[in-house]
Formats: structure tokens, sequence, C-alpha cells
């Protein structure tokens, strides 16, 4: 069984029809790729997948869990993080502690026992060690008690992993990570997110316009286009697919 | 760039801890200064203004400064603006009241009920606040806060508030006889240089022993309110309410559910609002319904933002700004540069608003981030570097298994 199975999503914002008939799986322990261009659906997706939008038709079921009967802030619970295309991090908050924060559905601390200092420092103490080894592990460890405002994008983008990371996720979902990177940072990324998927034994699922990267670390690719699937498959099966072709570089002149 | 600051420490090690202990040595000082110094009502004069300073004053101040640890609570940590402060200040106050004067509860009791009706009130408050948002929920919050002066005067509830005259509590919290307030004062007295500044040297009347010791007794209760909501801040449910004031979308995507943490943090802020009516009656005496009206609430605004919003301290500053600018600002009646006669009449309010209006756009943050920003020229502390998860560590978790490798070859 797969471990994220999308069925026939459709969603709909008053008359314009974002999604339709969307199905596709990803396996346990896969990088899947979904493209497509601009306006094509994938935040979308992403977006019914983590349940800030609901679909108006189709199932969504994670490890035979069905995720539309899930509420937004249980999807953690159950394993799925992500990252954001235009990042959402706590920009009040230093980088530790936004780490910190990300592995709320892991720790205990309730508002009675943090007030009254039960067990509170213990936890602490664990979660910072956690946070500073994560981010240490993505080479930040010299900014965790710098302040999110004022660092660099590609910084910001790799605090944002670290976030998602320190939760244990099954499924961990990248919205254009490679976005407002320079070239190098685009091989460094490649580089970093299948050694993340090895260590922390993790599926992924990569929005990501950067083609080099996708294609480079995909094992399987969907490609979207006006929120259809228009091809599914490894990554040199999709690029010689003529409706791929054809939605990204339009049909030739005859 | 300015250069490096004069003192610099690592959290946790010995230095630093001399560095916490003389800040809190210099606040203890403080507090004993305030409570043997100005036991009577004493005055600083400046400009040949006479500035009241009276303990009862700063008792009142201390309620004050805990109702606005609430507001910092749920306003400044959790970013929901709410205007409805004054209405569980008000309601902590009428409960206490009514618990001291007609059962003869001792006042620090009545925190016992005071604390869980505030919270469940205030949870049922924070249910709006997971509709509606910014100006709309300060729109319905001032609206609660609005009810409670008729709310008060009810004739259903007269027989407990006491209607218009205002609920009389004759009950007064009394020192221990162990406790040699009067003999303290006088060594203090007896001190070389400042000892004048202490008393008149006669000792202390029973009245002036009761004002120091509900002096002390609050200070204990505003440092126990302190003490948890620093706790919380820095916790797992503490990081989640920041979180959701800086992103809810990203909050809930991390699994943080923001209406648990909404409605808690109401609950918490409201509790707050009822520890500091209890002991804003418990040093007046009396609970009186014009005392709780709208524009408490709008005070508590002005002390939370003065102070600085979202900082402990600040809440601090903020009370003590709230109890005595008002005041100092109409017994400001000459200034040096200043036309007398512009200074004659109802100056308060034109003092206390142009203050306002002033310090808003010199000290943006509050006059805490002020302090900060001067703190920082000359003693910088450095976070303690947590360590990192090796393979040895018993507690080894799947998330260390991977990452122990990359640390262990560099760390050592």
């Amino acid at each position: 069984m797969a471990l994220l199975e999308v069925n026939d999503i459709e969603v709909r914002f008053g008359g314009i029809v974002a999604l339709s008939g969307l199905t596709f799986d990803i396996e346990e322990g896969q990088i899947c790729g979904l493209i497509g261009p601009n306006g094509a659906g994938k935040t979308t997706m992403f977006n019914v997948i983590s349940r800030i939008y609901d679909p108006t038709h189709g199932t969504l079921n994670f490890s035979g869990r069905n995720l539309l009967k899930t509420p937004p802030h249980q999807i953690a619970k159950a394993g799925i993080f992500r990252t954001f295309q235009n990042l959402a991090l706590w920009p009040r908050m230093s980088v530790i502690e936004n780490v910190m924060a990300g592995a709320h559905v892991r720790s205990k601390e309730n508002f009675g026992t943090a007030m009254l200092n039960i067990g509170r420092k213990k936890e602490e103490k664990q979660l910072a060690t956690e946070a500073f080894s994560i981010l240490h592990d993505l080479g930040l460890e010299h900014v965790a008690f710098n302040q999110c405002a004022g660092l660099p994008y590609g910084t910001l983008k790799r605090i944002e992993l670290a976030r998602c990371l320190i939760g244990r996720p099954k499924l961990l979902m990248l919205d254009e990570p490679a976005t407002g990177l320079t070239h190098s940072e685009v091989d460094l990324l490649s580089e970093v997110i299948t050694g993340i998927r090895d260590r922390y034994d993790l599926t992924i699922l990569l929005v990501e316009h950067h083609m080099g990267l996708v294609m480079g670390i995909s094992e399987n690719v969907v490609v979207l286009d006006f929120g259809r699937k228009i091809a599914e498959g490894l990554p040199v099966e999709v690029q010689e697919n003529p409706a791929v072709v054809e939605a990204y570089l339009g049909v030739p002149a005859s | 760039m300015a250069t490096a600051p004069r003192f610099q420490f690592t959290e946790g090690t010995p230095q630093y801890r001399t560095y916490k202990l003389i800040g809190y040595g210099i606040l203890l000082l403080l507090v004993l200064v305030v409570a043997f110094a100005y036991n009577d009502t004493g005055s600083i004069t400046l400009f040949d203004n006479d500035y009241k300073v009276s303990i009862t004053r700063v008792t009142k101040a201390i309620s004050f400064i805990i109702a606005i640890l609430g507001l910092q609570v749920v306003a400044g940590f959790t970013g929901q603006l709410s205007l409805g402060q004054g209405f569980f200040f008000g309601v902590g106050a009428y409960l206490s009241a009514w618990l001291v004067s007609d059962h003869n509860w001792p006042w620090l009791l009545t925190l016992v009920v005071i604390i869980p009706t505030c919270f469940i009130f205030g949870m049922a408050f924070g249910i709006p606040a997971l509709r509606i948002k910014g100006l709309y929920l300060a729109l319905v919050t001032l609206g609660l806060a609005a009810i409670l002066p008729s709310l008060i005067l009810l004739d259903k509830l007269e027989p407990y508030t006491a209607g218009a005259a205002g609920k009389q509590t004759d009950s007064d919290l009394v020192p221990p006889g162990w406790l040699p307030l009067d003999g303290i004062v006088d060594a203090l007295h007896k001190l070389p240089l400042v000892g004048s500044y202490f008393g008149d040297g006669d000792g202390l009347s029973s009245r002036e022993e009761q004002r120091v010791w509900t002096f002390f007794i609050m200070t204990i209760v505003a440092v126990v309110c302190f003490k948890m909501v620093g706790n919380l801040i820095k916790s797992r449910p503490g990081r989640a309410i920041r979180a959701v004031r800086d992103n809810e979308t990203s909050a809930a995507v991390n699994g943080i559910g923001l209406a648990y943490h909404k409605t808690m943090s109401f609950g918490v802020a409201s509790a707050l609002g009822g520890v500091g009516g209890m002991v804003y009656v418990a040093e007046l005496g009396i609970a009186s319904p014009g005392d709780f009206t709208q524009l408490l609430s709008i005070l508590f605004i002005v002390g939370l933002v003065v102070g600085g919003v979202g900082t402990l301290s600040g809440a601090v500053i903020g009370g003590l700004v709230i109890a005595f600018v008002p005041d100092w600002a109409s017994s400001t009646q000459n200034f040096p540069g200043v036309p007398e006669r512009w200074l004659q009449g109802p100056t308060g309010g034109l003092i206390l608003g142009l203050m306002l209006i002033v310090l808003t756009f010199v000290l943006p943050g509050g006059i805490v981030a002020g302090v900060r920003r001067l703190r920082a020229r000359f003693v910088r502390v450095n976070p303690a570097r947590p360590p990192l998860l090796t393979t040895g560590d018993p507690t080894t978790n799947a998330l260390a298994d991977s990452a122990t490798v990359d640390a262990a070859s560099v760390n050592d």
C-alpha cells in the first residue's frame, strides 16, 4: 500500500476549477516530484494535503488513514510536515525556538505543567539539544540564536526544513525549495534533500520549477497542467512525453 | 557599528550567575527601600513640583502590573488584541471584596475562587477570538469591558456588590506578630547618611505596618505570577502561542491547535486580570463600579504599549507608568522653560497624551526596548550552546542516530 493515496481530488474556487480528477500515489521512501507550469495547481495540492483547503470531491489516504477527516492541526501528528513557497517562519522567535516549536506534536508540556515548572526544564533541554543537532546537521548552528528576521533567504529555507525535520515527518512536502537559491546552492540542495531522505527515513513530495533539481532526484514525477494530471512516471519518461513538452513549450506551429 | 560591549557573559557560567544575582539583588533592594522609605505618603520634589510617592500607590501599581502581565500573554505573546482586561480585573476585585467582607475569607484564599472563575470566563470569552481578528476582536472585547459597571449596578446583584456606593471591606492584611517591621525601620533609620530617608524615627504605626505588609505580600504574589508566565513563555505552549501570533497558517501546519491555544491564552490572561483585581481591592479597601470602566482596559493597553509589547519587564514598567504618570502629570505645575500659566489647571491629560505621542515615535518598542538597546552597549549575554546528540546518550532517538554521524566527526 502506498504511503499517500490521492484519489480523484477536485478543488473549486467559485467557478474556477483548480484541480480536477487528480489521482496519484506516493510510495514509502520515494521522492516524488510534482511539476507543472505556473497555475497548474501544485501548491493547491499541497494545501489540500495539509488541510488548508477542502477538496470538493475525492479522497485522500495517508498510511490507511482518511486525511479529509483529520483536522488541520492533527496533520502534523499524523506525520506530514511541509515547507512553504514564501517562507512561513515565526519571525519574532529565534531560529532555535522556531525549530523547537516544530517538535510541538512530539513534546508534552501543557499550560498547567509549564507554568508550574513540572518537567519543563527537562523537556526544554531535550528539545534544545535535538533542535541544535538538526541545525548543526544542516550547517546552521552559527545562526541558532539569531532572530529569523534579517537572515538570508537560503538560510531561512533551511531553517524551515529543520523545523520540519524535528517533527520526525513520515511525509515531507517541500514547496519550491530552490526558489531564490543560487546555482551552487541548488546543487547543494539536491544533496541535502537526498541526504535527509536517507538519514531521516523520509518520503518526500517535491514541488519545484527547477527542472534540473526535480529530474535529478525524483523517482517519480507527476505533471500537472490546468489542474489535471497530464503525465506520471520516471523523470526520463516524463521528459519525453509529448503532452509535457506541449504544456511547457506549446505546440509547434505547423 | 558600535564597539563590542564592555561585559560579555555566557549563560550558565558562574560570571553570568553573579551578573544575574546582582540584578536581582538591586531589585530586592528597591523593593525594601520602597517598603520602608515610602511607607508614609512621601514625595519627590523636582523643579518645585511635588510628585507623590507612597507605598499604597506602589501596591496599586502592582495590581496593574499583574493585569498587564495578563495582557502580555494574550496580546503580547498570542497576538489577540483584548480590550476586556478591565472586565476581569473588576470581576476579581468584586469577587474578593465579596468573599472577604461577607464571608470573612482571608485575602489570598479568595484567589482559589478568583483564578478558576476568571479563567473559565476568559476561555469562554476567547471563543469569539477564534472567528474574528484584529480591530473587530478589540471591539467585541471592549463591549465586555463596557458591560461591567452596569452589571455591578443591577438590582439583583446589589446585595453582593453594594451597588453604586461600592463594596467596602474592612479586613486588612495584618503582619504576623513575630515580624519586627517596626524594628527594621528603626534600624534603617539609624543608618548613617541614608537613615533620614527611612521614616521619622518614631517607628511604624499599625496602619503603616499593614501597608508595608500588604506591599510585601502583593509583591510576592506578583513575583509568583511573573515566574509562572516566564515559565510558560519558555516552554512548549509558550512557543506555540508565539507561533500563533507570528503566523497562524504555519502554526497549524506544525500541529499547533489554534483554537486551543487562543482560548487557553485568554484564560490565563483573564485569571491574571482577576488576581490583579484582588490586589487592587486588598490595597484600596473598596471596590466601586466607577473604577472598572472601559477606561481602565484602555489604560492597561497604554501600559502594555508604553512598557513594551511581548516583554515581561514591560508589564512592570507599564503598570508603574499608568499608576504614577497620570497623577504626576497633573501635579506638574512648573517646568523649566515652560511658561507657568501653561501648566496651570487641568494639564494632566495634556502632559500624559503628549508623553504617549512622543514615546511612540522615540521608542516604538516601548520603554523596555529602549532600555535593552542601551544595555546592549555595555552587556551582552551569549546563549549557552546546547550539546549535540551523541551515540553514547541513552536517550538517543531515531533522530539522533542520523545526526550523530556528523556531530561526532565534527565535534571531536
